[in-house]
């Protein structure tokens, strides 16, 4: 039996897998906004119809939305979302399809740029990344600024260039 | 110092590709982890309008390497199945048109993300160009343009593509199974490394590439290739098999191709230097007539198609019949009615009908007349195994026809033919047989009745007992067989029509995977052996009366059409009909002009001319007959070299991408 549109999976309407993402940012300044992103994703590729001379699924698009974060201290945001946000359904009659979560980041915007880790739902310990000063300070950066790992040799040769990103996400039953 | 990204890294991109993004996942950069390396998505850009697909990826952890990776063909199945299909196969006009509509699309993108590593301090030397299968074509191309690395899977080579990519260099990885056509179908930039599985040393031994025992007949590529070589999963970890591209995996899968490199290699050169003549037969295709496509396949790769039908096809059900256990019944069936009985389905249910209702007459008039002599006659006998037999193997072989829609091709039509011609052989001649018995006993009865008075109790008994069996296991078996037939015909219709869309779009001859294959050790025997009584089995292959010569369902056409034909006018017919493009499958008039004994055939394809056949003078021996018809085959062969020659001439100064 299948039923529903993949590309515009439906809302789970009674979700109860409630998950929390602080973020903190020693950034040397102030930030415009800080919002947080979910994106969602379906992770049993087998529900859906397979291509098999090339050996490809025909997987949905991702869903991805945007959630409030709200400062919990001076250089700390917390914001909350739902695992299971997104309802799962039988798409093509093969069976179930499970969306979970395959982005949880905080999105922390400076003169429009977004300073973004990369950082997923299966980060247990904090996920860090370091974003150079050079790129908050500079108005005129169009793009993303983007963010290195915590072992980058740059930032052992200078540490006052960088600022870090903690990022945890954890559940966090109501 | 380890290139990176590793091959596995790359061919993780490379599947990923195949997914559709949002654009939030560049400007609020989204995780992906390739090889257990976390990478973020870096570019992304999707073109509805010539169906350009690609991603770019850039490590968190330095130096940051940047993957581009473009997607082969859209696998939205609603949408582009058929594209997808016709993409990949080796019809290269096909891939140029396709590659030309997206190779614009692939240079900006490629720019962009150039520009954009730029701008980050990224140099070339950290971007990589990745793609599997037309996502490895456009690879190869950028990979030239831009004077980048690359790593491909199974990609279509883009060196005959006209975009002046030299062929061979280091700049670029092009992985290859050793079985997939592709790949093999078209020259590469980069190296190539071939990798060699089990399954494809097995698939080349089929194909007589690998260990050919002397005096085998020369090799077939269609027997050797492998479509499920061309699925990235060939390259991907999975549960139990590891990486791929892992260090020793891919060394051992190296280490196969060497070894056995001269097997491969020449397949994969085989592949090459046919693929000009299997697209442009399969272009040909123009009419919803597959035996007009099959006709104008060159001999060559008829004949190779025909093995491939009788390996893959025919020898399944070969075996599934001989596991029936009822084809010597069967063979035994069509010995004794030694009657060659050409009927169609239909002419033989019509026949089998008359017969039927003579037997009820026959048979109630024996009951009667026997009635006072013995009740028990009228007793069921339990099937003959004979009558199971035949049931059995119609069923068989309408299942199998069923069957042929997996296995691929087009050989369904002929299996109609073969599965009503069984399944009506084996009715006809039944009814042959118990209607001489019926009579013989119906007669006995008649007599024993008279007689009955008298003395001969005991012999009208036998008598009647005889025929009332013979009566019932006919009866049924008619029964049983006509639904049999009528199924195969009905599911060889469906089959048919499905067989001619694949020919029209081979890609999805892919769809299903190939079916196991019989052991080597078993010759193949073609289903028709049991069909056609021994006498025709010895006609050769060029001779129209033989089942795999493409001419043979004109002939039998024409012999349904004109009963009364002899064999040597049938061939007469077929000849003639075959020089003026009539087929089986456009045939709709024959005119008799009485008078002038002339017999008129016109086809209703386009192509078809009028032909005229001269009753007043005798036909010509069948010799004379097949070489009209190999005559004609030579000329439409010629004719199709010099429109190859025209394609190719057209090709190197005609369709050179605009703006290079």
């Amino acid at each position: 039996m299948s039923h529903g549109d993949p590309k515009n999976p439906k809302k789970n309407p009674h979700p109860v897998q409630r998950y929390e993402v602080i973020a903190t940012a020693d950034a040397p300044g102030s930030w415009d906004s800080v919002k947080g992103h979910i994106s969602y994703d379906v992770v049993n590729p087998e529900c859906t119809p397979e291509d098999k001379f090339l050996g490809v699924h025909a997987l949905p698009q991702d869903v991805g939305h945007d959630i409030e974060m709200t400062r919990a201290d001076e250089r700390t945001w917390k914001g909350y979302f739902y695992r299971d946000f997104v309802q799962d359904e039988d798409y093509y009659g093969l069976g179930l399809c499970h969306w979970d979560v395959t982005q949880a980041s905080p999105v922390f915007t400076s003169h429009g740029s977004n300073f973004v880790p990369g950082s997923g739902i299966e980060n247990v310990k904090p996920y860090v990344e370091f974003f150079k000063k050079s790129d908050f300070l500079n108005h005129s950066l169009t793009d993303v600024g983007y963010g290195t790992t915590p072992t980058d040799p740059e930032i052992a040769l200078h540490p006052s260039a960088f600022f870090a990103i903690t990022v945890t996400v954890k559940e966090a039953m109501p | 110092m380890n290139p990176t990204p590793t091959p596995g890294v790359s061919a993780a991109a490379a599947s990923d590709a195949y997914r559709d993004r949002e654009l939030s996942d560049i400007d609020k950069p989204k995780p992906v982890f390739f090889g257990g390396q976390r990478y973020t998505v870096f570019g992304y850009k999707d073109d509805p309008a010539t169906g350009f697909h690609a991603t770019a990826y850039k490590e968190v952890a330095p130096p940051h390497d940047i993957i581009i990776a473009y997607r082969g063909t859209d696998p939205d199945f609603k949408h582009h199945t058929i594209t997808t299909a016709q993409d990949v196969f080796v019809d290269f006009v096909m891939v140029k048109n396709k590659v030309n509509l997206q190779e614009a699309d692939a240079r900006a993108f490629t720019q962009e993300v150039l520009d954009k590593a730029q701008a980050l301090g990224i140099s070339g030397d950290h971007i990589t160009l990745v793609g599997h299968s037309l996502g490895g074509t456009l690879a190869e191309i950028e990979a030239s343009e831009f004077g980048l690395r690359g790593m491909t899977l199974n990609a279509y080579g883009a060196v005959d593509l006209g975009y002046g990519v030299p062929e061979g260099g280091s700049q670029v990885t092009n992985y290859v199974m050793a079985c997939d056509l592709i790949s093999a179908a078209s020259r590469h930039y980069g190296q190539t490394i071939p990798l060699a599985s089990e399954d494809d040393l097995a698939s080349l031994r089929a194909g007589r590439y690998l260990d050919m025992t002397s005096g085998a007949p020369a090799p077939n590529p269609l027997l050797a290739m492998r479509p499920g070589d061309h699925s990235i999963a060939n390259f991907l970890p999975a549960p139990g098999k590891g990486d791929p591209l892992g260090a020793a995996n891919l060394a051992q899968a190296e280490a196969r191709y060497e070894k056995h490199r001269g097997s491969i290699d020449h397949f994969r050169g085989d592949l090459y230097s046919g693929r000009a003549g299997l697209a442009l037969a399969l272009n040909s295709a123009g009419s919803r007539n597959l035996r007009t496509t099959w006709a104008n396949l060159p001999p060559q790769m008829q004949q190779q198609l025909a093995e491939w039908h009788v390996t893959m096809v025919d020898a399944p059900i070969q075996s599934a019949v001989a596991q029936a256990r009822v084809v010597e019944d069967v063979k035994l069936a069509l010995d004794q009615s030694g009657a060659v009985v050409h009927a169609s389905g239909q002419r033989t249910q019509q026949a089998a009908d008359e017969i039927a209702q003579r037997f009820r007459v026959a048979g109630q008039t024996m009951q009667r007349r026997a009635g006072d002599v013995s009740r028990g006659a009228t007793a069921f006998m339990p099937i003959a195994p004979l009558a199971a037999g035949g049931v059995a193997l119609g069923a068989a072989a309408a299942g199998h026809v069923a069957d042929a829609e997996a296995e691929g091709y087009a050989r369904a039509s002929h299996l109609a033919g073969a599965a009503a011609h069984v399944g009506s052989q084996f009715v006809a001649s039944q009814f042959e047989t118990a209607r001489h018995t019926v009579e013989l006993g119906a007669q006995l009865a008649a007599q024993a009745a008279k007689e009955v008075v008298h003395t001969q109790e005991s012999a009208l008994v036998v008598a009647a007992d005889l025929t009332i069996n013979t009566y019932q296991r006919a009866t049924h078996a008619y029964d049983v067989t006509h639904q049999a037939v009528s199924h195969g015909i009905d599911e060889a219709e469906r089959a048919a029509g499905q067989a001619y869309d694949r020919l029209r779009h081979p890609g999805k001859w892919f769809d299903h995977a190939a079916p196991a294959q019989t052991g080597p050790a078993s010759t193949p025997v073609h289903a028709d052996d049991q069909a056609i009584p021994p006498t025709e089995a010895a006609h050769a292959l060029n001779d129209p009366r033989h089942p795999d010569n493409p001419n043979h369902a004109l002939y039998i056409e024409l012999h349904q059409r004109i009963p009364d034909a002899s064999e040597n006018r049938l061939l007469q017919f077929t000849a003639a009909c075959h020089a003026n493009r009539i087929t089986a499958g456009n045939l709709p008039t024959i005119h008799l002009d009485e008078p002038g004994m002339k017999l008129h055939f016109s086809g209703s394809s386009p192509m078809a001319t009028p032909a005229t056949v001269d009753l007043n003078t005798p036909p010509p021996q069948p010799r004379r007959a097949i070489q009209q018809i190999q005559q004609h085959d030579r000329q439409q062969v010629q004719m199709m070299g010099q429109i190859q020659a025209q394609n190719a001439q057209f090709n190197q100064q005609g369709l050179t991408p605009g703006g290079r």
